[in-house]
C-alpha cells in the first residue's frame, strides 16, 4: 500500500513538473503566421499564389539612401537590415530623442522588408513576421498598408529629411526656447480636466437613462 | 396703449412658453411613453447635477487662477471664460427639458477645448515654420510630403465640421455661438483663425466655405460648412488626394458627384482632379468593374481608366503640376506643416511620439503642459481633478432593451450637430438635415430624419419595433407599451445603429465618430446605387468583394441593402442560414448565418478582396491561417476561440470596417472572429456584439479623423458587474486588442494637448477612474484596453526586430545568419506612462 502511495506522489509530482514543460513545448510549436503554415521558405512559395504585399517591387530609391554598390537586392537587403539593426534594435534607446531618424529609418525598414521578397532562402515566417512590424511603422505615418513599398519608402524618407532639417534648425534655436509656462501649464491641465468632465457627465447621462429605462422595462415585464 | 401692451407680452409669453415646450426633450419624450418620458427626466436631472459640479469646479479654478500675464494664458482664460458662458447655457436648457441643447453646448465646449489646447506649444513637437519645401526637397519628396499633410488634415477638417455642427444646433436654441468663437478668434483660438490656417494650406478654400475671401464670423453658415464634403469645401487637389486616403471610399464618391455636377468648379483640373479620386478608390482595392458601375451612374463613362497614371505619388506629382508647378505644393506645405492651426503637425507629432515610445519602451523626456499642469502641487488644474462628476457605476439587472431605451432618449441630443459631410452621411444626418427635419432650434421635435432619405418607407415603426423584438428576446406588446417602436422610429436609426450607439455611449466613446463610420458614404448617390443593386440581387460577388475590402459594408449600407442584399453577401461569403432581415436591421450583429474553417468563399469575392484563391474558391480557414494538411486548426493559436465564433454569426460589418483601414482579409477576419469567439465563450450576446461593433466603428474613425475621434471619456470605468457589463467590457479589451487597436491607440496619441506621447497618455489616462482603460494604459503588460493595442504592436515591432520567440528574426536572417537575434520589441517591457489607478 505504501509502495503505491510512492508510486503515486513520484507520477503526480513528475507530472506537476511535466506540464509546464509540454505546454511551453506547445507554445513554442505554434506559430503565429499564416502563410507559413502552407510554405516553409520563399522559394517554396510561387509568386501566383502570393497577396500582392509578399510580391517584390522594382522600387527606384531616392538619391542618397543606398550606396553605390549596392546594386542587387541582397546587397541592398544587407545594407538596410544594417540600418534597421543600429537605429531599431541597438540604438532603440535613443528613438525618442532622434525621432527624425527614426522615421528616415523606416524607410530602410520598407527596403527591408521588399528585398527580402527577392530572397529565396529566407524564411516565410519571418517575412511575415517583418511584414507585421512593418505595418506597426507605417502607423506612425497613417501609411495604408495596403500602399506599395515605393510609395511608403518615399514618405518616410520624404518626412525623415523634413524632420531632419527642422531638428537642425530648432537644435540652433535651443537656448532661447522657453519652458512651457506655469501659468499656461495651470490653465491646460483645467481645461483638459474639463473637458474629461464633460465628456463624462454625457457618459452617465446616457447612463441614468438606461438605468431608468431598465426599472420602467421591470415594472412591464414582471 | 397698457392695453396693447398687455396684449403685446401675453402674446410673447405664450409664444415664449409654446417655444420652450417645443424644444423640450423631455416632453417630448413623455408624449410617447411614460417610460420614455422618465427616462429622459432621469438624463436630464443626472446631466444637470454633472453639469453643476462642472461649473462649479470651473468656478472655482477661474478664482485660483488670477489673471494671465502671457498671450497663450489670456486666450487660455478667454476659452475657460467662455465654457463657463456655454456651461451655464446648457444647465438653463437642462431646467427646461432641452436636453439635445445642453449636450450639444457641452459638445462645443469639448470642441475649443481641443482648440486651445492646440495652440500650446508642445515641447516635443519641432517647429517647422522656417522650412524652405521648394529650395529643399525635390518634386517626389514633395508629393510624398502633401500625401501626408493631406492625410494627417483630414482629421483637423472633420474637427471643425464637428465644432460647426455644434454651433449650428446651439445657435437655434438661442446661445451666441457666433459671439463665443468671436471671442476666441480675438485671442487666435476660435473657428476663424483655425479655418484660415486650413485654408492658406489648402484643405478648404476660403471662398467655397464663405463665399469670401477671408473669414467672416457674421456670415459664416455653420450648418452648411459642416455638411460639406471634401469638393463642396474647396479642398485643393493635391491635399484632396491624400485625405480621401484616409477618409472612408463614400468621400470620395461624393466628392467626384460634386465635381461631376459642376464641372467649372476646378477649371482645367478636373480631369486631374477625377483621376486622382479615382485612383484612391483604386488604392483602397475597388475593381474597376465596380468603379465602372459607379461611373455610369454619375454619367462618366470608363471611370477606371481615368485612374490610370494618377496613383500613388506618381498622380500626386501631376496634381502639382496640374496645380500651376511645385511651388504652389510648396507653398502649401509651408503653411501645412508650418501652422499649428491646421493640427497636421501635433498628429505626426502624437503619432511618431507613440511609435517611438512603443519601440523604445521609453517615455519622451519633456512634459506636455497639461502633464505639467497637473503635477504643480496644489494648482487649479490639480484641484479640478480632484472634484467634478463620477461615472456612475451600472448595475447587474440592466439588460440590452435598456442599453436600446437609453439611447434612443440620447439620440437626438448626442447627434444633433450633425455628421461632418466629409464623411458622406446620409442627408438627413448632417448639420442641413437636422435642421431640416426640426430636430434643433427653438421649435425642435423630437425626431431626427436619420437613415429615412435612404431607405424610403422600409423603417416604419412596425419594422423597427419587429427587429428589436428579434434583438432583444423582449415582446412586442411590452416594447409597444413602453413606446419603444416609436422611439426608434423617431430616431431615424436601424435597430442596429441604436445598440452600437448604446453601447459606445456607455463606454464614453465619441458618438459622432462611431455613428458617422456606421453611416459613411450614404450620402453618395453612387453608393445608394449599389446598395440598391445589392437589394435587387443583380450585384455580383465580385462587386461584394469590392465592398467588403473597401470598408463599404456598414450598418447603413446593410440596412439599405436589405435581406435579399445580405443574403447575396453572406452567401458569397460561404455562411449559411441565419435570418437575413434581421441581420440587415440589426447591423450584422444578430441574424447572420454560420460559417466554419471548411466553409468555402466565392471565388470572384474572394480575388475581389484582395484574398488569393484556388478556381474552386477559398477556404475560410486557409483564408484565416488554420494550418493543418487539411486545412484543420492544427498549431494556430486561438483558432478554436475563432471556430466558435464564426459558428456564432461574425459580423461582416465589422470585417469591412478593419479591412477599409487597409488591413489583410485574413487578419481582419481572424481578428473579429477571434472577438465573436471570446464573446460567444462568454455568453456576452446582443451587448457584446453591439460593443464589438462600436469598437470597429471608432477604429474605422480613428483611422480616418485621427484625435478627434476618440472621447475623452473612453474607459471611463463602472460597467458594472453583471452580465452586460462583463460582456461590454470584455468586447471593448478585445477591440483595443485586436486589429484595429493600434489605429485607436495612435488616435489617443494625437490628441491636442493632453496625450503627446505614451508618457503623455499615460498620464492622461490615469486621471481616469479605474476601467479597462486607466490601469492598462500605464503599462503594456497590463492587459487591458490600451495595453492590448500597444502589446499587440509590440509584438509586431518585437517580433520583426528582436526576432521574438521563433528564434532567428528577420534582421538575423536580414543580415546572413540566423541567430542574431537582437533585442526583443516593446512588448513586456516596462511601463511607458504612470500607471493607472489600481481600482
Amino acid at each position: 500500500m505504501k509502495y503505491w502511495g510512492k508510486l503515486i506522489l513520484v507520477f503526480l509530482f513528475a507530472a506537476f513538473i511535466a506540464v509546464p514543460f509540454s505546454e511551453a513545448a506547445k507554445k513554442k510549436k505554434e506559430k503565429d503566421c499564416i502563410y507559413c503554415q502552407k510554405y516553409e521558405k520563399m522559394k517554396d512559395w510561387p509568386e501566383s499564389e502570393r497577396p500582392a504585399a509578399f510580391i517584390w517591387e522594382d522600387i527606384k530609391y531616392p538619391e542618397g539612401m543606398f550606396l553605390d554598390t549596392s546594386t542587387t537586392p541582397k546587397k541592398k537587403q544587407g545594407e538596410a537590415g544594417g540600418k534597421v539593426y543600429a537605429r531599431f534594435v541597438k540604438g532603440k534607446g535613443t528613438l525618442n530623442k532622434y525621432q527624425h531618424l527614426m522615421i528616415r529609418d523606416m524607410a530602410y525598414f520598407e527596403a527591408l522588408y521588399n528585398e527580402m521578397l527577392m530572397d529565396k532562402r529566407a524564411k516565410v515566417e519571418t517575412v511575415e513576421g517583418l511584414k507585421k512590424g512593418r505595418e506597426a511603422m507605417r502607423m506612425s505615418l497613417q501609411i495604408s498598408p495596403k500602399a506599395k513599398s515605393s510609395e511608403a519608402v518615399m514618405k518616410f524618407w520624404a518626412t525623415g529629411k523634413m524632420l531632419k532639417l527642422a531638428w537642425k534648425k530648432n537644435k540652433k534655436k535651443k537656448k532661447k526656447k522657453k519652458k512651457i509656462d506655469p501659468e499656461i501649464a495651470e490653465r491646460a491641465a483645467v481645461l483638459s480636466n474639463m473637458k474629461k468632465q464633460i465628456a463624462l457627465a454625457k457618459v452617465n447621462a446616457q447612463r441614468a437613462a438606461t438605468i431608468k429605462a431598465q426599472e420602467k422595462i421591470e415594472e412591464k415585464t414582471n | 396703449m397698457i392695453r396693447k401692451i398687455i396684449f403685446k407680452t401675453v402674446l410673447l409669453l405664450f409664444l415664449f412658453s409654446n417655444l420652450t415646450a417645443n424644444a423640450n426633450d423631455v416632453a417630448g419624450m413623455s408624449g410617447i411613453s411614460e417610460a420614455a418620458g422618465s427616462s429622459a427626466q432621469a438624463a436630464a436631472d443626472q446631466l444637470s447635477n454633472d453639469a453643476g459640479k462642472v461649473a462649479e469646479n470651473l468656478g472655482a479654478a477661474t478664482e485660483a487662477l488670477g489673471e494671465a500675464k502671457s498671450d497663450i494664458g489670456k486666450a487660455l482664460d478667454t476659452s475657460i471664460a467662455q465654457a463657463e458662458s456655454a456651461m451655464a447655457f446648457a444647465q438653463e436648457s437642462l431646467a427646461k427639458g432641452d436636453i439635445t441643447s445642453a449636450v450639444q453646448a457641452m459638445s462645443l465646449v469639448e470642441g475649443v477645448t481641443d482648440m486651445a489646447l492646440g495652440a500650446i506649444p508642445d515641447p516635443n513637437a519641432l517647429d517647422m515654420s522656417e522650412m524652405n519645401f521648394g529650395e529643399d526637397f525635390s518634386p517626389e519628396e514633395m508629393a510624398a510630403l502633401t500625401s501626408i499633410a493631406g492625410q494627417m488634415g483630414a482629421g483637423k477638417v472633420v474637427a471643425m465640421q464637428k465644432l460647426a455642427g455644434s454651433m449650428n444646433a446651439v445657435e437655434g436654441a438661442g446661445f451666441d455661438a457666433k459671439g463665443m468663437m468671436g471671442a476666441l478668434d480675438a485671442n487666435g483660438v476660435g473657428i476663424g483663425t483655425a479655418m484660415t490656417g486650413l485654408a492658406q494650406s489648402g484643405m478648404v478654400d476660403m471662398g467655397a466655405v464663405m463665399g469670401t475671401e477671408s473669414f467672416d464670423m457674421g456670415a459664416f453658415d455653420a450648418g452648411n460648412f459642416a455638411s460639406m464634403n471634401v469638393a463642396e469645401m474647396g479642398m485643393n487637389p493635391a491635399m484632396m488626394a491624400g485625405a480621401l486616403e484616409a477618409l472612408p471610399v463614400g468621400a470620395a464618391t461624393a466628392a467626384l458627384e460634386t465635381l461631376t455636377a459642376n464641372p467649372a468648379a476646378m477649371g482645367e483640373m478636373t480631369g486631374a482632379m477625377t483621376g486622382a479620386i479615382g485612383a484612391t478608390m483604386m488604392a483602397k482595392g475597388m475593381g474597376s468593374e465596380m468603379m465602372d458601375a459607379m461611373g455610369a451612374t454619375m454619367g462618366m463613362e470608363g471611370m477606371a481608366g481615368m485612374a490610370e497614371g494618377m496613383q500613388g505619388l506618381e498622380g500626386m506629382q501631376a496634381l502639382g503640376q496640374a496645380m500651376g508647378g511645385m511651388e504652389a505644393l510648396g507653398n502649401s506645405l509651408s503653411q501645412a506643416f508650418g501652422d499649428p492651426t491646421t493640427g497636421i503637425t501635433a498628429a505626426m507629432s502624437g503619432s511618431v511620439g507613440m511609435i517611438s515610445g512603443a519601440i523604445s519602451g521609453k517615455a519622451p523626456k519633456e512634459k506636455n503642459a497639461v502633464a505639467m499642469g497637473m503635477e504643480m502641487k496644489g494648482s487649479a488644474g490639480a484641484m479640478m481633478a480632484e472634484g467634478g462628476p463620477e461615472a456612475i457605476e451600472m448595475p447587474e439587472n440592466v439588460s440590452e432593451s435598456g442599453m436600446m431605451m437609453g439611447a434612443m432618449v440620447m439620440a437626438k441630443p448626442s447627434l444633433a450637430g450633425g455628421l461632418p459631410g466629409a464623411m458622406a452621411p446620409p442627408d438627413g444626418m448632417t448639420a442641413m438635415g437636422m435642421e431640416a427635419a426640426g430636430a434643433i432650434g427653438a421649435e425642435a421635435g423630437v425626431g431626427m430624419a436619420g437613415m429615412a432619405d435612404v431607405m424610403g418607407g422600409a423603417m416604419d415603426q412596425a419594422e423597427m419595433g419587429k427587429a428589436m423584438a428579434g434583438m432583444t428576446g423582449m415582446e412586442a406588446g411590452a416594447m409597444d407599451e413602453l413606446g419603444m417602436a416609436q422611439m426608434a422610429a423617431q430616431t431615424g436609426l436601424t435597430p442596429g445603429m441604436v445598440a452600437s450607439m448604446g453601447a459606445a455611449g456607455m463606454a464614453g466613446m465619441d458618438v459622432t465618430s462611431v455613428m458617422s463610420t456606421e453611416m459613411a458614404g450614404l450620402g453618395s448617390e453612387a453608393i445608394q446605387g449599389m446598395a440598391a443593386m445589392a437589394a435587387e440581387g443583380t450585384m455580383g460577388a465580385a462587386m461584394m468583394g469590392d465592398m467588403m475590402e473597401v470598408g463599404l459594408v456598414n450598418q447603413g449600407t446593410m440596412a439599405a441593402m436589405g435581406a435579399k442584399g445580405m443574403e447575396g453577401l453572406s452567401g458569397a461569403m460561404g455562411m449559411e442560414g441565419g435570418d437575413m432581415g434581421l441581420a440587415a436591421m440589426s447591423g450584422g450583429m444578430v441574424g447572420m448565418g454560420k460559417m466554419d474553417m471548411n466553409a468555402e468563399m466565392n471565388p470572384e469575392m474572394a480575388m475581389a478582396m484582395g484574398v488569393n484563391a484556388g478556381p474552386e474558391g477559398a477556404k475560410l480557414g486557409d483564408i484565416m491561417g488554420a494550418g493543418g494538411p487539411e486545412g484543420g486548426m492544427e498549431g494556430m493559436e486561438g483558432m478554436e476561440g475563432m471556430e466558435a465564433g464564426m459558428e456564432s454569426g461574425m459580423n461582416l460589418g465589422q470585417v469591412s470596417a478593419a479591412m477599409g483601414t487597409g488591413l489583410d482579409p485574413g487578419a481582419a477576419m481572424g481578428s473579429v472572429a477571434k472577438a465573436a469567439g471570446a464573446a460567444s465563450e462568454a455568453g456576452a450576446g446582443l451587448a457584446g456584439a453591439a460593443m464589438g461593433s462600436a469598437m470597429s466603428a471608432q477604429g474605422a474613425a480613428a483611422s480616418a479623423m485621427g484625435a478627434g475621434a476618440m472621447g475623452a471619456a473612453m474607459g471611463a470605468g463602472g460597467m458594472g458587474d453583471g452580465a452586460m457589463g462583463k460582456a461590454m467590457g470584455g468586447a471593448m479589451e478585445e477591440g483595443m486588442g485586436g486589429a484595429m487597436g493600434g489605429a485607436m491607440a495612435g488616435a489617443m496619441a494625437g490628441q491636442a494637448g493632453g496625450m503627446g506621447g505614451m508618457g503623455g497618455m499615460g498620464d492622461a489616462m490615469g486621471g481616469m477612474e479605474g476601467g479597462a482603460m486607466g490601469g492598462a494604459m500605464g503599462g503594456m503588460e497590463g492587459g487591458g484596453m490600451m495595453g492590448g493595442a500597444m502589446g499587440g504592436m509590440g509584438e509586431a515591432l518585437g517580433g520583426a526586430l528582436g526576432g521574438g520567440e521563433h528564434g532567428g528574426g528577420a534582421m538575423g536572417e536580414a543580415m546572413g545568419g540566423e541567430g542574431m537575434g537582437g533585442e526583443g520589441g516593446a512588448q513586456g517591457d516596462p511601463p511607458l506612462g504612470n500607471e493607472g489607478p489600481k481600482n
